[in-house]
């Protein structure tokens, strides 16, 4: 049964990738490198931002933003060594996967104002603001980076948490896009391809009034 | 505020190490002693940050002044002049006294003083570089202050990589 609709597992692995060569970019001091992998992760977050409104019901905020009620509930059978079948995210995976997209969100929108203390590299929006926000951004840019690393960490450990001892491989849905579950799961409600497009074209102006319009001013 | 708090903070770690004699058996400092300026220790050490605050947002705005596509000339020229005054004083930033050993806060390393030639040497290339900076900008030729600011960045960066801590 499809879980992943391809838009969303396009997503994943390209914010993978990206996160992976913003993060080499910056240890080599790529600078120039690191600033358009940081663009293109917000491209990839405003569309995903899109696709929580406009894709399958898999990917839609709404699906998969639980209240506390229903993350207590499901963390209370975490324990239970079976697979549960959810098509889509269970309410655990939904709070962390607003955490990840919540995070990484505000990362780049520091990374766009941070000021080296060099003034040799600077994000491209650094003009707006003043040396002193410029420096705060950069640090909290770091600390950021922290949090990232340590919530990308319990997410990959999630993922073998689930395959080892759940044996639930959550890995191949969203490679795939399909898993084995019991046939009387309400199948997901796939979004048509047209959808993608509107999605691209938000994506495509928010990269170009950044790296245009408002970035050289 | 915060900077209140601070020094409040080192007051009393200063009064808490004054009886063991101090941590740093080879430090000989009391940040609080007069120097020949007439400063303190911790005067001057405060005075050195506030002056490198001012050259990071003159640099800046010379910076982005020269990204856009209009810059403002006067401005350039302004800003510019700024960062060479700051290069002329910078070496007095830094007199001797007023090091890690004074258990102050700083991110200047104690090589700074230890290997003053080569601090000098940097000084001295940094303030070559702005002079030059200043005057590409006082005859309004801004492709040559394009490539100039890349200059004095790098001797920003070099003496920051050779005489600054990264993390505080
Ligand atoms: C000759 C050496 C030298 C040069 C040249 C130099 N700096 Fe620094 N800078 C230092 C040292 C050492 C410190 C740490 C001072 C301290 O902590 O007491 C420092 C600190 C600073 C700080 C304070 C904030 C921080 O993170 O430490 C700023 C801002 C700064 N420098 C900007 C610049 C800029 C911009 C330039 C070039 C336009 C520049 N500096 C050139 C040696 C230098
Ligand atoms: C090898 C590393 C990774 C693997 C195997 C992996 C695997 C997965 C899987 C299986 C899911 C679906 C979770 C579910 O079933 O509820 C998922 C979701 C997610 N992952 Fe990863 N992931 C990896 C790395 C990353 C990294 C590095 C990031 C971010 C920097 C990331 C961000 C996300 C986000 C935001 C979601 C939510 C997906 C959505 O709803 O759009 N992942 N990941």
């Amino acid at each position: 049964m499809r879980v992943w609709d391809l838009p969303t597992r396009a997503f994943h692995w390209a914010l993978v990738s990206m996160s992976l060569f913003a993060w080499g970019s910056a240890e080599l001091g790529e600078l120039a490198w690191h600033r358009r992998a940081g663009l293109a992760i917000l491209g990839l977050l405003v569309f995903r931002l899109y696709w929580g409104f406009a894709g399958s019901s898999t990917a839609r905020f709404h699906h998969f933003i639980r209240g506390p009620r229903a993350v207590i509930v499901y963390a209370r059978r975490l324990h239970l060594r079976n697979p549960a079948y959810h098509i889509g995210h269970n309410p655990l995976s939904g709070l962390g996967a607003v955490a990840l997209l919540a995070l990484l969100a505000l990362q780049v929108a520091l990374g766009l104002f941070a000021v080296d203390v060099d003034g040799l590299e600077s994000g491209p929006l650094s003009h707006w603001v003043s040396f002193d926000v410029g420096r705060l951004a950069a640090e909290t840019h770091e600390i950021v980076f922290g949090a990232l690393a340590m919530l990308v960490t319990l997410h990959v450990s999630a993922i073998a948490f689930y395959a080892f001892y759940k044996r639930d491989n959550l890995l191949e849905a969203m490679l795939r896009g399909d898993r084995c579950v019991p046939e009387t799961r309400t199948p997901a409600h796939l979004a048509p391809h047209w959808r993608v497009l509107p999605g691209l074209l938000l994506a495509g102006a928010a990269i170009w009034l950044i790296a245009t319009v408002l970035g050289s001013a | 505020m915060i900077l209140c708090l601070r020094s409040l903070a080192l007051a009393a770690t200063a009064l808490a190490c004054q009886p063991g004699g101090g941590a740093d058996p080879g430090a000989s400092a009391d940040p609080d002693r007069m120097l020949a300026s007439g400063m303190t220790a911790r005067q001057v050490i405060e005075a050195r940050a506030l002056h490198f605050k001012d050259l990071g947002g003159s640099f800046k705005a010379v910076r982005d002044q020269l990204a856009t596509a209009s810059p403002n000339p006067s401005l350039v020229r302004l800003a510019t002049q700024e960062v060479k005054y700051a290069s002329d004083d910078l070496p007095g930033w830094f007199p001797a006294g007023t090091g890690p050993e004074t258990g102050v806060e700083m991110r200047a390393f104690a090589e700074v003083w230890s290997d003053s030639e080569g601090f000098a040497e940097i000084s001295t290339r940094f303030r070559e570089s702005a002079a030059a900076l200043h005057a590409t900008a006082q005859d309004d030729d801004l492709d040559a202050a394009r490539s100039q600011v890349r200059a004095v960045g790098e001797a920003c960066k070099d003496c920051h990589d050779r005489y600054r801590a990264e993390e505080d």
